[in-house]
């Protein structure tokens, strides 16, 4: 139940039921507003005329207008008890329109306070980010998600959030400080996700993972490699592409995707894109022109397609004619035709421990 | 004739009958202070007939007992029982919880500074008092919220937490807070509780001119809206009809 709800009988005498229904007064008056002036202006006299156009305003929610009118008419009728009821009705109001607004940010402030409780105390990085969509820039609640992230084991998240603090609260003790522990841990993330290759290694990658940090690329392939070496491919295709994306021509980057997409597995516009770029860093053009070309047909607005088929073009004319061993992308067969081969050992796997 | 024993008791008479009726007859209230009355002294519709800023501050020291209890509990359901009652306590519109009776106190000073007789400082005063009730009524909604999560809490340790959480909500609901940490509790309407609260109404009362006095039950329960909108009294003494307030 909202609280204004409870609040019904703050509607007064002359207050109508649709005085609360929160809409604001329009800038553009209403006809009844309109004509209500029309007849004040024929009849500046008229008690009557000024309390219909009054009366007109309190319906369009012009509490404040309403109040100026009978203020003026207070000129013409001082001595008006009619007038002073009506003027302390509606002043009434104006107060209890301001008492409303009052009682709706309480109920937000409500939610944001249980909210941040749930986060700063109880690590709920859900409540988190519920406080964060109702106050985005708020340093305390951006601290307290920073805190739950870092004890969450998510250095790389909480970096990210301390520094997103710091720019709102650059002289802020506790956020400079939680940074650097953020920082730190996240080293020490990125020390394990290096030298490891078992499952906290894999968890190590993901928590040091931090998009546009330098090391991001470095991340990503190692994730990828350990994805791959623990048979999830649609994730390590995945960590490939992202990698790919942040850094064009990295041949372990380039043999790990097409070992991944020869499965014809995962060949939406983007695999057949990464293929085909993994294929021009490998300098088989003639593969990446008809890996290329299967995007080009699945996504015809996505960038930078056509000048790599420009690109594989221009290789595959340098080519022998002897076909290459991989036959898959060249076939005119229809993606949605293609039919997966079994699982295999993928001929880049050892490779992976090469990349750093 | 003036050992007439009629006669002198007709001299008599005359001469008790104004200090007579001084005595039994007074002024009626002001309809403004009938209003103050109901949130002050007793309005028919609630527990005791008492007035609603009294019902509120009942209910937020049973709120803040429930609360103290519910945090030192180490039994889930008895814990989830405790709060449950002391949200009861605090939001129940039908049971004249906390929340409720406080914005019905607010009303009625509302009423009291819309009726034709009221002061100016009842006037300039009541939407001041309604404003200062927000940051009860935020703890009010703020313990509904923990509320429903210790309700669907699985864990004793966060249950407890969130109990803690509640008792310090409606210690401050009772006590007032120092939310700014300079020492003061109760300082500004953001720190306000109902004892700041009722202070507060008692300035609005002790400024009143003429005095605000006591309002009899009579009055307090027999103030009628006409169709028209005017406050008067039931003099026929129908009984408690308050249908203007609905």
């Amino acid at each position: 139940m909202t609280l204004r709800r409870l609040l019904p009988l703050l509607l007064l005498t002359a207050a109508p039921a649709f005085a609360h229904d929160g809409a604001a007064c329009s800038t553009s008056p209403s006809s009844a507003v309109v004509s209500a002036r029309e007849g004040l202006a024929k009849n500046p006299q008229s008690l009557d005329a000024l309390f219909r156009l009054a009366d007109a305003l309190v319906e369009s929610t012009c509490y404040d207008a309403a109040v100026h009118e009978l203020e003026d008419g207070e000129e013409i009728h001082p001595r008006s008890p009619e007038l002073q009821a009506k003027l302390r009705t509606t002043r009434s109001l104006v107060s209890e329109e301001s008492y409303f607004a009052g009682l709706e940010q309480a109920e937000v402030a409500a939610r944001v306070s249980r909210n941040l409780l749930r986060c700063s105390k109880l690590g709920d990085l859900n409540a988190c980010d519920e406080a964060l969509k109702l106050k985005p820039n708020d340093v305390d609640i951006l601290t307290a998600k920073g805190d739950a992230q870092l004890a969450a084991g998510k250095p790389a998240d909480a970096e990210q959030t301390y520094s997103r603090a710091r720019q709102f609260a650059p002289d802020n003790a506790k956020v400079a400080a939680q940074l650097l522990t953020a920082q730190a841990q996240r080293s020490a993330a990125l020390s394990t996700c290096q030298k490891g290759a078992d499952d906290a290694a894999l968890a190590a990658c993901q928590a040091a993972l931090l998009r546009g940090a330098d090391d991001e690329f470095t991340v990503n392939t190692r994730l990828a490699q350990l994805y791959q070496q623990r048979n999830q491919p649609a994730l390590a295709l995945t960590a490939y592409i992202a990698a790919n994306t942040l850094k064009r021509g990295d041949r372990n980057v380039a043999l790990g995707i097409v070992a991944l997409t020869e499965s014809g597995a995962h060949r939406d516009a983007v695999a057949w894109a990464a293929r085909g770029s993994a294929l021009l860093t490998l300098k088989r053009g003639t593969e990446a022109r008809a890996a290329l070309k299967q995007a080009l047909a699945l996504a015809p607005a996505m960038p930078d397609l056509r000048s790599e088929i420009a690109r594989a073009e221009a290789i595959a004319r340098t080519e022998t004619k002897t076909p290459p061993p991989d036959r898959g992308a060249e076939s005119p067969t229809r993606v949605a035709e293609t039919a997966a081969p079994p699982a295999k050992k993928y001929s880049n796997e050892a490779a992976a421990s090469r990349s750093y | 004739m003036a050992s007439d024993p009629l006669h002198r008791l007709r001299t008599l008479a005359a001469l008790i009958a104004p200090v007579l009726l001084s005595a039994c007859v007074s002024r009626p209230p002001t309809i403004a202070h009938v209003h103050l009355g109901h949130a002050l002294t007793g309005v028919h519709v609630t527990p005791g007939r008492q007035g609603y800023l009294l019902v509120a501050e009942k209910q937020a020291e049973d709120v803040y007992a429930l609360a103290q209890k519910a945090a030192t509990g180490t039994d889930l359901a008895q814990l989830k029982a405790d709060v449950a009652k002391a949200v009861n306590a605090t939001n129940s519109t039908t049971e004249f919880g906390l929340k409720h009776s406080l914005v019905m106190a607010s009303n009625h000073i509302s009423f009291a500074a819309t009726s034709p007789d009221a002061s100016k400082n009842v006037q300039d005063a009541a939407p001041i008092f309604a404003h200062d009730t927000v940051r009860v009524l935020e703890r009010c909604e703020l313990i509904g919220l923990l509320g429903k999560d210790v309700e669907a809490s699985s864990s004793v340790k966060e249950a407890q937490l969130l109990a803690g959480e509640i008792e310090n909500l409606a210690r401050a609901n009772l006590e007032g807070e120092d939310a700014d940490h300079d020492g003061v509790v109760g300082k500004t309407p953001v720190e306000f509780g109902m004892k700041q609260l009722r202070a507060e109404l008692d300035g609005i009362i002790a400024r009143e001119n003429p005095p605000y006095r006591t309002v009899d039950q009579w009055y307090l329960f027999n103030l009628v809206k006409l169709p028209n909108g005017v406050w008067v009294f039931d003099k026929l003494g129908r009984g408690g009809n308050i249908d203007g307030y609905k």
